[in-house]
């Protein structure tokens, strides 16, 4: 394991009916870093999020983030220890309000419980002030502000995206995991959604991103890491990749 | 606000109700405050208990028997709500990770057991009852005659409604209603899902067991007979055709089922009607109005009311379905985003696969243990969801690359 490293996985293993979807998966990101992980069709790149995010538990391995150890830790303990995810599904909570799906996103640094909320102690109060102020930067960012009072389920694909990314963001998250966040979305949202990367990098938000588009990925990430049939085939920068002989085999000849 | 006007008007009825209709006015107020509790579990945390009227039993009985043991009847009701709650714990932490059918069957079970331990039990009167339960006291005060109950009753209801109204627009009331539409995606956002589903489930056990509380004191008696499991059904049945995920949708279920059930009984008793009519007038009637509630207004009946009146306001709008159902009511329209945890199969399954009823009425689509009856193609799993997406995923990759 790299010192240092804000998120380190080592000898990461997942199996769905005895075929290895993630074997012996190593990768350190550095504070600040924006990593990519790419791959062709079944190389492990959605179970190795997985792994990281809680949806899975690894076979065998460690997940660490700042040195704890979560690989064992339900997905909303890891929210809380400042690991942020979004889907590539658009899994926004239908039958509320898009402010109120970005106010949910911001349950894993906030405390105020039921009994709270019950008899409206000024806890609540607090927390419910602090929720919307920090939720309406997050759309602001995010540029769907204006959408804040409509139900979510009525936003197109783009502004659901958007509307994950602010969930994600509320939480202020040390680690920020997306699951292919340009599938899907058109030009313009795009270059909007690659700025908005650019601008977290920035400010020393560390992030992993899962992405299809090599093109997206060789543009933002500082280094990208290519899974292909679940292990760790190359790692660098985007040029040392694009130049790796295995990877143009495997991933850019195959699909090529 | 809306509500609490309903609530503040609803409070001067008892004083001109005349005093023979006290009863079902008290019976009444009971039997939302319950049903407060279960649509509270159905329409925001999307769970389904077929074993509220346990609860409802659990409360009464708790009051019941600390009173004639000598408490104070102000310490029985503040501890009944307590004891339900206590009760809804410890079934509730083995009970919720069962989902869906099971939890609502799980549920159901735990009742039959409470009543066969009710009836055997010589603690607690036995299948003759618990009797000699004093009037509600507070001091010297004592609360005798039904106007006061009425009160009572009105009171326990307007406590469960804030209590509701409160929890339902605060953090945890948002984390549980993320929960019920995705479950991923709200652990993913911090959301301690179990613990949620298990604080909700008190909650709802601590409204029944408030209600149970006041109906001890006010009855004086108690017997396991008074507490069946057609009243659980009825509970759910009053939430539904109410209208689930609205909180003046349980005061209106409650209201028109029990109003509808003394009107029929009423009817049947009369002189001059044969001596089969109550029973044909209560079940046969009772269903004929169900189905047609379920065939008409499938959300329930207050959904309903807000999209007419809203309609009757803004004409122009009419005939835009986006706008005209409220954003927390109705059919989830993005459910297609969450098809392994959503509240119905329908995006799971070819039409052709689902059992005719519950494809076509939105009503019975929207019971999530209906809905997971064995009649789904395929039972959705974390890892196999994961898989499938991927696949997904590569699909599309391979046609936008290849």
């Amino acid at each position: 394991m790299a010192a240092g490293a804000a998120l380190a996985v080592t000898g990461a293993a997942r199996a769905f009916g005895g075929v290895y979807a993630v074997r012996d998966v190593d990768l350190a990101v550095e504070p600040g870093e924006l990593r990519a992980v790419i791959g062709p069709n079944g190389a492990g790149k959605s179970t190795l999020f997985a792994l990281i995010g809680g949806q899975l538990a690894p076979d065998a391995g460690t997940v660490t983030l700042d040195g704890t150890r979560i690989d064992r830790l339900p997905a909303y303990r890891r929210a809380r220890l400042g690991v942020g995810v979004v889907f590539q599904a658009a899994r926004v909570f239908a039958g509320m309000t898009v402010l109120e799906n970005v106010m949910v996103g911001a349950h894993s640094s906030t405390r105020a419980g039921f009994v709270a909320a019950a008899m409206r102690l000024p806890s609540h109060h607090r927390t419910e002030r602090e929720i919307r102020t920090r939720a309406f930067s997050c759309l602001e960012r995010t540029g769907i502000v204006s959408w804040a009072s409509r139900p979510a389920s009525s936003l197109p694909l783009g502004q659901q995206r958007a509307l994950q990314l602010a969930r994600a963001l509320c939480g202020r998250p040390r680690l920020l995991l997306l699951d292919e966040p340009a599938s899907g979305l058109r030009a313009g949202e795009r270059e909007r959604l690659a700025a908005l990367l650019l601008d977290l990098r920035a400010e020393g938000l560390t992030m992993l991103l899962v992405e299809h588009d090599v093109g997206f990925v060789m543009r933002l990430a500082d280094r990208v890491t290519v899974l292909d049939l679940g292990q760790v085939i190359a790692d660098g920068t985007p040029a040392q990749v694009r130049a790796d002989t295995r990877v143009i085999t495997a991933y850019l000849g195959a699909s090529a | 606000m809306k509500l609490f006007l309903l609530l503040l008007a609803s409070a001067v009825v008892p004083a001109l109700l005349p005093s023979r209709y006290l009863a079902t006015f008290v019976l009444l107020g009971l039997t939302a405050t319950v049903t407060v509790g279960v649509s509270l579990l159905m329409g925001y945390a999307g769970q389904v208990s077929l074993g509220q009227a346990a609860f409802y039993a659990i409360g009464a009985y708790g009051a019941g028997l600390l009173s004639v043991h000598g408490l104070p009847p102000l310490a029985g009701l503040l501890a009944a709500p307590v004891i339900a709650a206590a009760a809804a714990v410890l079934l509730g932490a083995p009970l919720l990770r069962l989902r869906g059918h099971h939890l609502a069957f799980a549920t159901l079970a735990v009742q039959l057991i409470l009543l066969s331990l009710l009836s055997q039990g010589t603690w607690a009167g036995g299948a003759i009852g618990l009797q000699g339960i004093p009037r509600f006291s507070v001091g010297g005060w004592e609360a005798v005659s039904d106007l006061t109950y009425a009160y009572l009753a009105l009171a326990a209801l307007g406590l469960v409604l804030l209590i509701s109204h409160n929890v339902v627009r605060s953090r945890a009331g948002r984390g549980l209603r993320a929960s019920a539409s995705s479950e991923m995606a709200a652990a993913a956002g911090g959301v301690p899902v179990g613990a949620y589903r298990l604080a909700v489930f008190a909650l709802s056990a601590a409204f029944a067991g408030l209600a149970g509380g006041v109906y001890a004191f006010y009855l004086g008696y108690l017997s396991p007979g008074s507490f069946p499991v057609l009243l659980s059904i009825e509970f759910v049945v009053m939430a539904v055709v109410g209208g689930l995920g609205t909180l003046t949708g349980p005061l209106v279920g409650a209201t028109v089922i029990v109003l509808l059930v003394q009107v029929l009984n009423t009817l049947g008793t009369q002189p001059g009607m044969p001596t089969y009519a109550p029973s044909v007038l209560s079940y046969a009637v009772y269903a004929l109005l169900l189905i047609v509630a379920v065939r008409y207004l499938p959300h329930g009946m207050v959904p309903a009311l807000d999209r007419l009146s809203s309609r009757i306001r803004r004409p122009s709008q009419a005939g835009v379905p986006a706008e005209s159902p409220g954003p927390s009511r109705g059919r989830p329209p993005s459910e297609a985003a969450s098809p392994h945890e959503g509240l119905s199969s329908e995006t799971a399954l070819p039409s052709h696969a689902r059992p005719s009823l519950v494809a076509r009425s939105p009503f019975l689509a929207r019971l999530p243990f209906l809905a997971r009856l064995p009649f789904r193609a395929r039972r959705s799993h974390p890892v196999r969801e994961i898989n499938r997406r991927s696949d997904e995923t590569d699909r599309e990759s391979r046609r936008r690359h290849g």
